[in-house]
């Protein structure tokens, strides 16, 4: 019964596809190299820190890190600690700044991004604040905070993780 | 569009689960450390296809239009997600749109209970998504694509295994490049339509699926493997069907047997295989997707496709093109007729075409060997709105258009067609 059908056209259409998918793979390879090369692009310094509570036994994290946890891959510090990621609400220009120093991306991409997390179920985005008095007293009730800030806006209550350079 | 919430059948689980997670979305939003958000989606999609022989759909599972309509691709998807503590949340979505069935199972797309077990390791519980493709699991919300909706030729059977009941463990881990995911999933999914005169119904058993994700932030490659026991299989005049061979004269007894060994695919066991990516540099965006489809079951017979998109970004306006196959393995007949020509005398040939010619018209109506072209402008005009305006245009094989519907009272065209499709759709999230 099982029968093969050949239709020339199909089987054309097939390889260029297939070659296509080829081609594809191939490039995507060739952009892991190019990702890595603006990843170490220095960027404005003195804007943003990246700060968690002086309680938290986090000192510092790198750049990766950071991308893991703000891009809703991870739920936890590299030491197993849950992590509250803290993103300022949409159109700051902290946030468009934050994550353009990140990965490079503009807000709407972000925007974009988080919500395929969310629809697919695989993560909801991090809870936002509207100003640097709702950071610490997020933090003050929850020593797992971790939020981008000036460096200027800095207090005792807060140690700086990360700073973008 | 009726929901009927009369008949969950066997998907009873997931649908007191998601009850649950909506219901307790409404009662404990006040519980200390238990945090709730309700959140939606909409494609308001406006199409027009006029065909004297076909009749246009975007998925199996919904109804065949014709002219100007919004049922195809139009779509509301309202999400809720609970966050108990640090380890546990639950997520539900609902998805309203045009179905032939519409007992209220079929709407529900997610409705599961996740547990955080550390660093790497997640499980779950209850109905989620397979992932059997790249969008799969976001295939509804036409505001995070950049089609009105994926390429039919992929995505129109992914419906059918679109999402499971059952459990599923999955493992991350950090790479140089962003992360690796890797799912692991059992369970079963049940597939219930609406065919002429009733219901069709089966059981994907046994359901496995291996899902593997490479994700950085410029790109993402995806490969799945599932594999499933058909089982229960149910459909208007199936008992005629299985009991055909002790019916017919001795003759026809070998042919018997082979149509219903086609017809009726319990115990037979399906694979899907399929790997894609999506690759964005600077403006330019590019899919591609490529599946295996392994069955011998005439009325979901292996198939072979993937289509490959472009798009580039210029300011608010993203044009891209996108082309797409899906090629079948087997011949769309109940019985192989030329053998049986090769056998029988020519008057009992006759005769044994005309006893199998149902059951060959429902196979032929659900034999899909078909391509497209598509082109199409996504236009960002406010920070939560998208319009977009989509052509396609479709070619079908010889009785290969079971992808699309047939006009009422034709049987499924022998000949070779095309189908033009154009779309405009408002898209959004909130």
């Amino acid at each position: 019964m099982e029968k093969q059908i050949t239709f020339i056209n199909s089987s054309t259409s097939l390889n260029l596809l297939r070659l296509l998918l080829g081609m594809f793979l191939i490039a995507l390879v060739g952009v892991g190299v190019s990702v890595q090369a603006q990843e170490s692009t220095p960027s404005n310094p003195d804007s943003l820190v990246v700060v968690v509570s002086t309680k938290n036994a986090i000192d510092t994290l790198d750049k990766k890190q950071l991308i893991d946890i703000f891009m809703g891959r991870f739920k936890s510090f590299p030491n197993g600690d849950f992590v509250t990621p803290i993103d300022y609400f949409a159109g700051s220009p902290q946030r468009k700044e934050f994550y353009e120093l990140l990965v490079g991306k503009s807000e709407r991409k972000i925007n974009a991004y988080w919500s395929r997390l969310l629809f697919s179920g695989r993560a909801t985005p991090p809870e936002k604040a509207s100003s640097v008095p709702d950071i610490i007293q997020m933090m003050r009730e929850d020593v797992n905070v971790l939020a981008y800030i000036n460096a200027s806006k800095v207090t005792k209550e807060m140690k700086i993780v990360y700073r973008f350079e | 569009m009726f929901i009927d919430l009369n008949k969950p059948k066997s998907s009873t689980v997931p649908l007191l689960l998601l009850a649950s997670i909506f219901t307790c979305g409404l009662t404990v939003s006040n519980a200390k450390a238990t945090e709730v958000s309700f959140s939606g989606f909409t494609n308001l999609s406006l199409t027009y296809a006029e065909h004297d022989k076909l009749a246009y759909r975007s998925s199996l599972q919904k109804n065949g239009r014709e002219g100007l309509s919004f049922a195809p691709d139009s779509i509301l998807g309202l999400q809720s997600n609970i966050e108990f503590n640090d380890k546990f949340d639950a997520v539900g979505q609902i998805i309203l749109q045009d179905r032939d069935n519409t007992q209220f199972a079929n709407y529900i797309e997610l409705a599961f209970l996740r547990y955080q077990i550390d660093r790497h390791w997640s499980a779950k519980i209850g109905r989620f998504s397979t992932n059997s493709y790249l969008y799969t699991d976001y295939r509804n919300v036409g505001h995070l694509l950049n089609w009105v909706r994926p390429p039919v030729e992929m995505y129109s059977t992914a419906g059918a295994l679109g999402s499971m009941d059952g459990l599923q463990a999955s493992y991350i881990q950090d790479a140089d490049f962003g992360a690796v995911k890797v799912a692991l999933s059992y369970g079963q999914s049940n597939f219930i339509d609406d065919v002429e005169g009733g219901e069709l119904t089966i059981d994907y058993s046994e359901l496995a699926v291996l899902n593997i994700e490479l994700q950085s932030t410029d790109w993402r490659f995806h490969a799945a493997f599932i594999r499933s026991t058909l089982d229960n299989f149910d459909t208007v005049g199936i008992d005629d069907v299985k009991n055909l061979e002790g019916n017919v004269p001795p003759l026809f007894s070998p042919f018997a047997r082979e149509l219903v060994g086609n017809i009726v695919p319990d115990g037979k066991v399906i694979t899907y295989a399929s790997v894609g990516g999506q690759y964005n540099v600077d403006s330019l965006e590019l899919n591609a997707e490529l599946f295996d489809y392994d069955s011998d079951w005439v009325l979901a017979g292996g198939s072979v496709g993937g289509y490959i998109s472009a798009a580039y970004q210029l300011g608010n306006v993203k044009p891209y093109l996108t082309l797409a196959t899906h090629n079948r393995r087997l011949a769309p007949e109940v019985i192989d007729y030329e053998r049986a020509e090769s056998l029988l005398p020519p008057v009992a040939f006759q005769q044994l075409v005309i006893l199998s010619a149902e059951s060959n018209e429902a196979v032929r109506g659900a034999s899909y060997d078909q391509k497209s072209i598509s082109a199409g402008v996504r236009w960002d005009f406010h920070e939560a709105w998208s319009f977009k305006v989509q052509f396609d245009h479709f070619r079908t094989s010889e009785f290969g258009s079971g992808l699309f519907g047939v006009q009422a009272g034709l049987l499924t065209p022998k000949e070779e067609l095309s189908l033009n499709v154009l779309s405009l759709s408002f898209t959004t999230i909130f």
